[in-house]
């Protein structure tokens, strides 16, 4: 009876320990959602092209994206070093702002305004530049983003305004990436630290929620000019650039309660006018908040509602040191405030599993667009105040006829009390080929309202204001899983632009504006990506984009004809050690002054995932250190880009 | 000269590789996803006696389950929606979601549903699998799983991107 009892027991525990041997070869779940794997690039989920979550491949126009882990072993350290790594982004800087230029189109002294940029669907150009802001002073620090989505083409009919040439939506992370205590810490040779601290909770409720504090600085910054001015060259230590920020989310399953805001002074030396021997202090303060509130609510089944509500603050302050009549040093102030308060209500209603439809407003209401400019905040010279209305209706049709096919329509209409109507179409078809190709095809209209600053700009110098910038495109993407795991695409595009708003920045101390000539622009992305078994993965891109005045053929200035981005990651020795190299080459960019010449530049890093809570980047940015100009700016002046610099990084989740 | 540094350096990187572990394939892993999401998961109203996991059209996820339990739980993969009347477990892949004889099936009770894709999901889902460049996370949607009488584990509700 004995030996039967322990027969039995034996035999219990041999079928105990072989299921826990089944579970143990089946990693934690923690483990499965932290292995790599190569993604099928149409099932990668985006929302930014179409406005709500869905599979990339259901979308009938591109989204690229840039990931946090990318973020974190390329070392990026803002915005403008996260999106030169986009396909037909080219991003320069004079040391203050980043300058976007997309598919070819580039404007001297364009805060990138024709993009549009959000964070977590928040619009964040502000109402008086329509600047996006991509530099240091960008809302959300590099390690608080989970990934950020690109979208290039014509998007006003779901955005409306400002999407011209693309839509950038920064996504942040949530509770399952952001928990406990994280301390960021980036510093290069170049007197760069950034400190950011962070921490975040999630309960099993579904209650989450974190919150950021940063702070960075730059001191002794080189000068952007080839040939600083012999007065400015003895103050380098004086030339620097400080931001701090704070960041917050809580969530409650659907809803989301956001805010960020961020400080910032500028300072850089520089010669006064009157007097080319004397040198003082320019100096830039600048406070961005913006605070949102975002609910999707199921009301059935088959439809959803969602609501954003978002309010925005904008203020900047310049002062510039001049020598005034009397011969004393003083300061024009110019100071800049914008507020503004975004509603949008999304109906997203699908009736059957073949349709989909999203009906949606976008209100505005500008309640704050004015500048002072003044001497030493005392003697007023120019004070301009005016609100705005804005309101966009739309309207999108997703219709799957067969399982290969799928048609894509919509509309939106923009109003706003400064006379602006606008009509943006949009058509789209996907037709998936096989299971690994499936070829779009989209046609897209945009426009871009001038802004307060163009518009008051005009009326001030007694000239008409401009017109909208208006652009349609059409564009063919082709997009295929080839054998070995290689995922190729190609978008050939094509682009009419009319009334491009452009600045005469002549002999007038204020610019004014007016509707450029024609354009046409045309090109090719291509992209081909891999990833291997042993975790090494590569990405590569090359663009190739024309855009030129239709009447005399002439080719706009500052944007490249060609682009060729590489990005690898290769384990060496183990799973948690990468080498990380990052390749940006371009053609020579003509300005108003002459022709830059091209140049390639590259980047090493080696990042190290000491354990899940540590990660460590080490690297070279601008290896070679190829000295390379740009001219962002209206003066056309050519501006030295980053030099080589070595840089650290820290991560770490210390509980 | 300093090219060539960084020329050796890659080089005697590329030397010094020695193999790494290996990446699973996409099906391997939705089929260990698909085996944590059951066992974080209590069916508080009659658990069923044993688990009857069911696989749409999806083969790859289906062997590698079938691998997985060895036999402590019956698989079978799916050809059909009217074949899903057993099942305790449903996973469903992206390709369904404009099919709704295999949506219809997310609305039933008592049954553990894990699918791909935000379309999917928005149909009626306890679980989504989402799709990212590198990766593959999750949400959850904890209404739907808690008026199906579900209980899921905190410990997963953690690890989850979103829980609705």
């Amino acid at each position: 009876m004995v030996i039967r009892y322990t027969v039995l027991i034996k035999a219990l525990l041999l079928c105990l320990s072989s299921a826990e041997l089944q579970a143990q070869q089946v990693p934690t779940l923690e483990e499965l959602l932290q292995q790599p794997t190569a993604t099928d690039p149409t099932l990668i989920e985006v929302s930014t092209s179409a406005r709500h979550a869905q599979s990339a491949g259901k979308s009938a126009q591109v989204t690229y994206i840039i990931t946090d882990e990318e973020i974190r072993r390329f070392s990026l350290r803002n915005l403008i070093e996260i999106l030169s790594l986009f396909p037909g982004l080219y991003v320069s800087s004079d040391t203050s702002y980043g300058y976007l230029s997309a598919r070819g189109i580039g404007r001297p002294g364009d805060y990138n305004a024709r993009v549009l940029l959000l964070v977590d669907g928040t619009r964040v150009n502000d109402n008086i530049y329509d600047a996006g802001m991509i530099g240091n002073n960008f809302y959300i620090d590099p390690q608080l983003i989970d990934r950020v989505e690109y979208s290039p083409g014509s998007g006003s009919a779901l955005y409306g305004n400002n999407a011209f040439l693309g839509v950038v939506n920064v996504i942040t992370k949530r509770g399952n990436k952001l928990q406990g205590g994280q301390l960021a810490l980036a510093a290069n040779q170049r007197d760069q630290i950034d400190l950011s601290m962070s921490y975040g909770l999630r309960h099993a409720s579904g209650h989450e929620g974190w919150v950021s504090l940063s702070r960075s600085q730059q001191d002794d910054i080189a000068f952007a000019d080839i040939n600083p001015p012999e007065p400015v060259l003895s103050q380098q230590t004086l030339n620097n650039d400080l931001n701090h920020k704070l960041a917050a989310s809580y969530r409650y399953r659907r809803l989301q309660l956001q805010m960020a805001g961020v400080a910032r002074t500028r300072q850089e030396p520089v010669v006064l006018a009157e007097d080319p021997g004397r040198s003082d202090i320019f100096k830039i303060t600048n406070r961005n908040y913006f605070i949102s509130l975002q609910h999707g609510l199921s009301l059935s089944d088959k439809s959803e509602l969602y609501t954003h509500l978002s309010t925005n603050g904008f203020d900047l302050t310049t002062f510039t040191p001049f020598i005034f009549p009397t011969g004393e040093l003083r300061r024009y102030h110019f100071d800049v405030t914008g507020r503004w308060t975004n509603l949008d209500l999304r109906l997203s209603y699908q009736p059957g599993p073949s349709h989909h439809l999203l009906f949606g407003v976008d209100g505005q209401h500008d309640q704050h667009q004015s500048y002072q400019f003044s001497i030493d905040d005392v003697i007023p010279v120019l004070g301009v105040s005016s609100n705005n209305n804005r309101i966009g209706l739309y309207l999108q049709h997703g219709w799957q006829f067969t399982d290969n096919h799928k048609f894509i329509s919509g509309f939106r209409y923009d109003y706003t009390e400064q006379n602006v109507r606008e009509f943006s179409p949009k058509l789209g078809w996907i037709w998936q080929l096989t299971d690994l190709q499936s070829v779009r095809l989209s046609y897209g209209t945009a426009f871009r309202a001038p802004n307060e600053y163009e518009q008051k700009s005009n009326l001030y110098n007694e000239l008409p204001v401009p017109a909208s910038e208006l652009i349609d495109t059409l564009e063919v993407n082709w997009q295929a899983q080839l054998a070995d795991d290689w995922s190729v695409s190609a978008t050939f595009y094509h682009s009419q632009v009319r009334n491009l708003i452009t600045g005469n920045y002549g002999e007038s101390a204020i610019v004014q504006f007016f509707n450029d000539r024609a354009v046409e622009a045309y090109g090719i992305e291509t992209t081909a990506a891999k990833t291997w078994q042993s975790g090494a993965k590569l990405q590569l891109s090359a663009s190739s984009q024309r855009a030129r005045y239709k009447n005399d053929q002439m080719e706009l200035t500052n944007s490249p004809e060609h682009l060729f981005k590489t990005q690898y990651s290769q384990p060496l020795w183990r799973d948690d050690l990468h080498i990380n190299w990052h390749m940006f080459a371009t053609s020579a960019r003509t300005s108003r002054l002459g022709q830059m010449p091209g140049y390639a530049r590259h980047d090493l890093l080696l990042s190290w995932q000491y354990n899940p809570k540590l990660h460590i980047v080490l690297g070279l940015k601008n290896v070679f250190d190829k000295t390379y100009v740009d001219a962002p700016l209206p003066s056309a002046a050519a501006l030295r880009q980053p030099r080589r610099t070595a840089e650290l990084s820290v991560n770490w989740n210390f509980f | 000269m300093s090219r060539l540094l960084v020329v050796f350096i890659i080089a005697a990187g590329a030397c010094l590789i020695s193999p790494v572990r290996a990446q699973p394939a996409q099906a391997t892993l939705k089929a260990a996803l698909l085996y944590r999401f059951v066992q974080y998961s209590e069916w508080s109203d009659n658990p069923p006696a044993q688990q009857h996991y069911c696989i749409a059209q999806d083969t790859g996820v289906f062997n590698s389950l079938t691998e997985i339990l060895a036999k402590q739980a019956q698989v079978s993969l799916l050809t059909a929606a009217d074949q899903a009347s057993e099942c305790t477990v449903l996973y469903l892949t992206a390709e369904l979601a404009s099919k709704p004889e295999w949506s219809q099936l997310l609305q039933a009770s008592d049954r553990l549903t894990v699918v791909e894709g935000a379309e999917l999901f928005r149909q009626g889902a306890m679980f989504g699998l989402i799709a990212e460049p590198n990766r593959i996370s999750f949400r959850v949607n904890l209404t739907i799983a808690r008026q199906q009488g579900f209980h899921l584990s905190a410990q997963m509700l953690k690890l989850a991107k979103e829980i609705h």
